[in-house]
């Protein structure tokens, strides 16, 4: 990734040069004439009601701009665009001060959904807001090219409690994804939500008080990279799950560069369903994923913990081993491949939350967990959980030396689940680092053995992960 | 409904050359005043060789040119009175609709002279381009109580026929359905006019204000929502995510094989089209698959709750559909099958999530509706949960019953809690 930055400067470099050789020409440089308005309609504020925007939307020509005038306006059911290619949909300004940008507001909606796009290739969404829109907010399946641009999605009024927008920005079954410099806020799942794509980019999008804030899933070559994910349930998670038809796997994820804190929101009164998977107090989830990598976050206030690796086993995640996706691939449920470095995390792990605060009775963790404090306080150490946990659990297929009862197990070369090199402020008062914690749950549940800590050794690696491209 | 008696079968080769109407016409004299040969069931001899057609009977159009006013296509017209097909449409019903807040459905079907419908047992029966479905959405008239909000009944229908009385019926819509010369096919929405002779072209959509009147009980105001272009997709381009080409959904084998009530002529409607040599490659009502009308009580609740699911659910909820994504699959096929995840059974919802109740988890738990997702989005209505997204703003009360019993009685484990 590094060389990608030194080629933008170099180029940018040689655009400055050029222009600056353009300038030497002397005073007869001639100004070029203004570009031809892209074909398209403008929207006057009389058609800014659902009715009259779908037909212009459905009137709409390969290739247009539909540009949408300031204000904030009601819309009494979803926009809708369908099989249409090189659509922009462009408003004005950021869509937060509805005097000068444009607000597309569906609190009085009779159905749900704000805008929804199915096959529309090469598809642009820019500058505008969607508000309190019941299901989700900006939905767009099945197209290869999508850009999310300087947008909001945002349930308005005390979203903890009231908010029936499932996702914000969601694009699903499509490639060539970009969702960038937007806001979300509210959702009672995830904000930005990825889903059965590939070649994804998710960068510089401030996301806060939704119960996941980025979410990468069932997903191939994603990167999340320098946004603000703050006060959320989970911060960025990257998932596999059972269910969907496209791809049951996710692989070659990198999320960097993000700043992540204070994701300790309690899941909103109306989420249910997977991503309750996540303990409150999680800054960075990856959950049945393979080639993943953590880097370079700034992961701090976290009640849980910093960063927490498991595979679908170690969340209770069941499934059918039999289903398959597409692609003609079954549901994978171990992590491999997972490279978490560099990153500073600090203030963690100080009230664990989720399957760790629930009793073991009900399937929970409770008992490990205060098992593992009181053990803490026995040493005289600060009672917190880890920077970064995995669950131990090893795919007996591809790793090798498990035990009889499944636990234990190495992976090799570059299959292993790494965590090392991060930059951890030490709880204080501890006598070392709490970087790691090797949970090795199976021998946890099964009585055979226990967590390893403070010396975490399956974890203690580093590895060398494919190169992660991005929308390309 | 026009004549008293019994009309005569219409010869298909006939259908090739004579202009509809007027075949109509000669067989209702042939029938009635004609020849004096006795009785209903006279059979007339094949007729000359008439004239070129006069410019009668429907005109189908390109969806894209597609004229304001209903009239225009001849499929229908209407005086106030009285609402007719035209003779030259074939009206047929389903084993089990679409809900669509309680609204009554006259479907008919065009198939171009000459062309025949290539029968098939799975999926919509393949039609000829040029067909044209038409299906005209209306309500008993009712008393309300609000000036501002259209009162309409609330009862199950059972009309039949090729005919809708305008004295106690309110039409509100007809939407066509165009297979065009490519292949594909578009749907053309009207709202009928106040003063129902005729409909207006309205792409855009519409919204309704209705007051919903039973038979007993109290009234409910809601927003009848007519669909617009992109909406139609949704449902209709059920196998390319809900985008593109719409396909019937209605007219599958399975669904169409009951009968009808042709004006006094009771017939299987499979039968029926093959009578009239609509059909190729038919082979015959005993082979032909049906599904269960999901009101029937004498039938299982599985055969009915499979009816139910799939013609109100699986057009977005199926691998293909616009609600692909969600991984629950509710086709015909699918709902009862032992892959019981996927339609539903002990399965976390993916793209939705949440009652926002305590106990709801999956989207069918079995044994216990009062906790399943399917069930709760079935009955609720508002932005937040309504299921079908598109088309219902008030609760179908008497499926909810069936699918509650449903779940009720299957044979599944309960889910995890």
């Amino acid at each position: 990734m590094h060389t990608h930055k030194n080629r933008i400067l170099a180029l940018t470099m040689l655009t400055v040069a050029a222009l600056s050789g353009c300038g030497d020409g002397g005073d007869a440089t001639q100004t070029p004439p203004p570009p031809a308005p892209a074909p398209g309609t403008t929207v006057t504020a009389a058609q800014m009601n659902d009715t009259d925007l779908n037909a212009i939307l459905a009137a709409a020509n390969d290739g247009d701009t539909i540009t949408l005038p300031a204000g904030k306006f009601a819309m009494l059911g979803p926009l809708q665009i369908t099989a249409k290619k090189n659509l922009t949909v462009v408003g004005q300004g950021n869509g937060t001060d509805p005097s000068k940008d444009t607000i597309l507001s569906f609190k009085t909606a009779l159905t749900q959904n704000g805008l929804s796009v199915t096959t529309a290739d090469s598809s642009t969404f820019k500058n505008f807001a969607i508000e309190d829109a019941s299901g989700n907010a900006l939905f767009v399946q099945s197209s290869n090219g999508v850009t999310m641009d300087t947008l909001r999605a945002e349930w308005t009024t005390d979203p903890e409690h009231t908010s029936t927008m499932a996702y914000g920005l969601y694009p699903v079954k499509s490639d060539n994804v970009l969702v960038t410099n937007s806001i979300v806020v509210g959702s009672r799942d995830a904000g930005v939500y990825v889903g059965q794509s590939t070649n994804i980019t998710v960068t510089n999008n401030d996301v806060h008080h939704n119960v996941a804030g980025v979410e990468i899933e069932n997903s191939h070559n994603a990167i999340v990279e320098g946004n603000d994910v703050h006060e959320n349930t989970g911060g960025i998670l990257v998932f596999a799950l059972p269910g969907p038809t496209r791809f049951l796997d996710t692989h070659d994820v990198i999320v960097r560069g993000n700043t992540i804190h204070d994701n300790n929101l309690p899941p909103a009164d109306n989420a249910q369903g997977l991503v309750l998977t996540i303990p409150p107090g999680t800054g960075a989830m990856v959950l049945a994923s393979q080639n993943v990598e953590v880097t370079a976050n700034k992961i701090t206030d976290h009640k849980t913990t910093g960063v927490l690796v498991t595979s679908a086993l170690g969340a209770g995640i069941t499934f059918s081993p039999e289903t398959k996706d597409e692609q003609g691939n079954p549901y994978d449920p171990y992590e491999r491949g997972v490279y978490v470095h560099n990153n500073v995390i600090r203030d963690f792990g100080t009230s664990p939350g989720g399957a760790f605060a629930t009793p073991t009775a009900d399937g929970g963790l409770q008992d490990f967990t205060l098992g593992f404090m009181a053990g803490l306080a026995a040493m005289g150490q600060p009672q917190v959980f880890p920077a970064v946990l995995w669950d131990g659990i090893v795919d007996p297929a591809t790793g090798s030396g498990l035990e009889a009862d499944g636990s234990g197990g190495v992976y090799a070369g570059n299959l292993q689940v790494c965590s090392m090199g991060n930059h951890i402020a030490w709880p204080e008062g501890a006598a070392f680092p709490f970087e790691n914690l090797d949970l090795n749950l199976i021998a946890l549940m099964t009585g055979s053995g226990g967590p390893n800590f403070p010396f975490s050794e399956r974890l203690t690696c580093t590895i060398e992960l494919p190169e992660v491209t991005g929308r390309s | 409904m026009t004549t008293p008696c019994t009309p005569a079968p219409r010869p298909a080769s006939a259908k090739a050359w004579l202009a509809p109407a007027l075949l109509a016409t000669l067989f209702a004299l042939a029938a009635c005043g004609g020849g004096g040969s006795g009785g209903g069931e006279a059979t007339p001899p094949p007729p000359p060789p008439p004239p070129p057609p006069p410019a009668a009977g429907p005109t189908i159009f390109d969806p894209s040119e597609a004229p304001t006013k209903l009239s225009a296509w001849h499929l229908v017209t209407a005086d106030g009175a009285k609402l007719q097909l035209d003779t030259a449409l074939v009206p047929y019903d389903l084993n089990t609709a679409l809900f669509s807040d309680y609204a009554f459905k006259l479907r008919a079907m065009y198939v171009p002279a000459g062309k025949t419908i290539a029968y098939q047992a799975e999926g919509a029966l393949d039609f000829p381009p040029g067909t044209a479905l038409v299906k005209t959405f209306y309500y008993p008239k009712a008393t309300g109580t609000d000036p501002d909000a259209m009162p309409v009944g609330q009862k199950t229908q059972t009309a039949q026929g090729t005919s809708i009385d305008l004295g106690t019926n309110r039409l509100i819509e007809t939407r066509i359905l165009v297979r065009k010369a490519d292949g594909t096919w578009a749907g053309i929405p009207y709202v009928w006019d106040a003063d129902q002779k005729d409909a207006t072209l309205t792409p855009q959509g519409k919204y309704l204000s209705m007051e919903l009147v039973p038979d007993t009980g109290a009234s409910q105001k809601f927003t009848y929502s007519v669909p617009n272009t992109q909406t139609c997709e949704q449902c209709h381009a059920s196998a390319t995510n809900g985008s593109g080409s719409a396909v019937p959904i209605g007219p599958k084998a399975g669904n169409l094989n009951k009968n009808y009530d042709y004006g006094g002529v009771v017939q299987n409607q499979l039968a029926h089209l093959d009578g009239l040599h609509l059909l190729s490659g038919f082979t015959g009502v005993g082979e032909a698959p049906a599904i269960a009308d999901w009101r029937d009580t004498g039938q299982t609740l599985e055969a009915r709750a499979k009816s139910y699911l799939d013609v109100n659910c699986a057009h977005c909820h199926n691998a293909k559909g616009y609600a692909s994504q969600s991984g629950l699959l509710l086709t015909h096929d699918n709902v009862g099958s032992a892959a019981a995840d996927t339609w539903g059974v002990c399965k976390l919802p993916l793209a939705y999530v949440g009652t926002g109740l305590p106990g709801y988890k999956y989207d069918i738990n079995p044994g216990s509706p009062e906790t399943s997702i399917l069930l709760f989005r079935m009955s609720h209505v508002g932005a937040g949960q309504t299921m079908p997204v598109v088309g219902r703003q008030t609760n179908h009360v008497e499926a909810i019953s069936m699918v509650n019993d449903w779940i009720a009685q299957l044979p599944q484990a309960p889910c995890a809690p």
